[in-house]
């Protein structure tokens, strides 16, 4: 397995406050890797802190063998691309205007797009499906379309990694497995490595090579989605009676939850 | 085609603007024939050139100009920088900042008038930057300015401000009083060529850099992790930003006093033509304040002839229900 980043003895938090301790893990490249844990067990942090918007109290994080807290923060930014959950949709700015957006590491201060700049837009627009609407205002489309279009701009970073804090959120069932399934064709089409955060463990372990699962802050186990998900997992990282059975089509683990520990 | 209607949007603002300029050389008390306009202008210097013209509309058109171009880029940038759409130099208390150190300044040395103007933009600035540094302390939680609380501190310097002016205004000599109570008002009656000369520099040293920053004010809507994460340094940037923005407005009232709004409506005017890419809406959000500030000077000295408007109560009589219009819709 080839890491692409390293995370060693990592530790960080909000205002002197610690939110995860000492975590040591490696991103294979080229994967889907997911983190999976409960409501406040660090993982958002640790996402993060991992792409340098969070600076860590102890420990590094080397992004192709070098620390990424060190590197000019517009370097990182041609390295790796971040979705946000915070990420705020401007009023009145175009699906295009945003994916522009994302060629801000490779601009001048005052220079326009160069054909390179041009032709590297239309391609994410036609990667995420929205040359249709890449005219069209992002705070009138729908969630679902919203959401390709923030991946629209993280492509536009070119990025051979591309992290994304819970890109399912606030939407439809139907939506959720289009983002999903956009993810894998670009990981899979472009070998893209992604890092997401999810909550849905089933959408986890279909969607993902490889699992993290974060407990209070501290790393519980980590492997493949058939190693990572058994009932003794589910029982100490999420507090949750479940059985896990076998997906009837897909022939991957499903958990069913069935009660709260306890 | 986008870009095109952009540019038609701009060169739209800009005869806007000279219309204004057109009709107010030829508002007022005497009324100027155009023909002696433009042989004033055409030489100016000579025999024939007219007085009124030179020495007093003109000074006072290109100030307007000036400092309602200013203003609204100040108001374009904190609106971005705060995130908030709503944000204005006035609102945020730079222009009761502004106020204070003057009216300390003429509390002080009453006896310094006829130098007070000389000394009035310095003081001005440093109240200004005053109030942006309590501002900035008051938002900064745990080394980051938390943009949401720009506003309501803001709103929190300036009535601070403005009780403070209220208890030394109840101690002051009556002339004092009358030159506070004016510039307070926003005023750029008997502007002349000192003040223009005075502003200028201010204006070529800030206004240039922050043209440069049309790229980060576009990104800093997203939020700051967004913006984090596609590499701008944010809180350096927001810093930066800020002590620009707070410059550009206290530079400007200092010479026309406290002119509140301006620079909330002209970038949201400007915001309806040429779209929120700052690129193109910090010039057009400028072009729109000068285009303001002088049809309301115009409208304040000519409207209620033989008394003259204040420029700031002219403004903020129009632009007040615009405030409540946008505050309502964003709720």
């Amino acid at each position: 397995m080839q890491s692409c980043i390293k995370v060693s003895n990592l530790s960080a938090g909000y205002d002197g406050v610690p939110v995860f301790h000492h975590i040591d893990m490696e991103i294979p490249k080229g994967k889907i890797t997911t983190l999976i844990g409960s409501n406040g067990s660090g993982k958002s942090t640790i996402l993060k802190t991992m792409s340098r918007l969070i600076v860590p109290e102890s420990g590094a994080v080397y992004l192709e063998g070098e620390s990424i807290h060190s590197m000019p923060t517009n370097i990182v930014a041609q390295k790796l691309a971040l979705l946000p959950q915070s990420a705020k949709t401007p009023t009145g700015i175009t699906v295009e205007d945003l994916t522009e957006y994302g060629r801000f590491p490779y601009r001048g201060r005052l220079s326009g797009l160069t054909a390179e700049d041009r032709e590297i837009i239309r391609w994410a627009l036609s990667s995420t499906n929205m040359t249709a609407l890449a005219h069209r205002e992002m705070d009138q489309l729908s969630g679902g379309q919203r959401q390709r279009g923030w991946i629209a701009m993280a492509l536009a970073q070119k990025t051979g990694i591309l992290f994304l804090d819970e890109p399912t959120t606030y939407l439809d069932i139907s939506h959720q497995l289009e983002i999903l399934q956009l993810l894998r064709k670009l990981n899979e089409e472009q070998g893209v490595t992604i890092v997401m955060v999810l909550h849905d463990l089933n959408h986890a372990v279909m969607f993902s090579d490889y699992l993290i699962a974060i407990k209070d802050g501290k790393k519980y186990t980590s492997g493949t989605p058939e190693e990572v998900i058994t009932e003794q997992t589910l029982s100490d990282v999420f507090d949750v009676e479940a059985v896990v059975i076998r997906h009837p089509v897909l022939d991957v683990p499903v958990c069913l939850p069935y009660g709260v520990r306890g | 085609m986008k870009s095109r209607k952009q540019r038609l949007s701009l060169t739209g603002i800009f005869l806007a603007l000279i219309a204004v300029v057109l009709i107010s050389v030829n508002s007022g008390y005497s009324k100027l024939p155009y023909t002696e306009v433009i042989k004033s202008m055409i030489n100016p210097g000579g025999a024939d050139a007219s007085v009124i013209l030179m020495q007093i509309r003109l000074p006072r058109i290109i100030l307007a100009v000036l400092c309602g171009m200013g203003l609204s880029l100040s108001g374009c940038i904190l609106q971005a920088v705060t995130e908030n759409p709503l944000a204005d130099p006035g609102i945020l208390g730079i222009n009761a900042g502004a106020g204070f150190t003057v009216m300390l300044f003429l509390t002080l040395f009453p006896s310094l008038h006829i130098k007070t103007m000389a000394l009035q933009p310095i003081f001005a600035s440093a109240g200004g930057f005053l109030a942006a540094g309590i501002l900035y302390g008051f938002s900064k939680r745990n080394g980051k300015i938390r943009p949401s609380y720009l506003l309501l501190g803001g709103i929190g310097v300036s009535a601070g401000f403005s009780s403070i002016m209220l208890i030394m205004a109840s101690d002051m000599e009556n002339s004092s009083y009358q030159l506070v109570a004016r510039w307070l008002a926003g005023n750029i009656w008997g502007s002349s060529w000192y003040q223009v000369r005075a502003l200028v520099p201010y204006l070529l040293i800030l206004i240039p850099p922050l043209l440069f920053k049309a790229n980060i004010l576009d990104l800093l809507l997203l939020g700051e992790e967004a913006s984090l994460a596609l590499g701008v340094r944010v809180e350096r940037e927001r810093r930066m930003l800020l002590i620009a923005a707070v410059a550009l407005a206290a530079s400007c009232i200092s010479v026309s006093g406290g002119i509140s709004f301006i620079g909330l409506v002209a970038p949201h005017i400007a915001r309806k033509f040429v779209g929120v890419r700052h690129r193109t809406l910090m010039h057009a959000s400028m072009l729109m304040g000068g285009v303001l500030l002088l049809l309301a000077d115009t409208v304040g000295r000519s409207v209620f002839q033989p008394v003259e408007i204040p420029v700031g109560i002219v403004i903020s009589v129009l632009a007040a229900p615009y405030f409540l219009y946008l505050l309502r819709r964003q709720l």
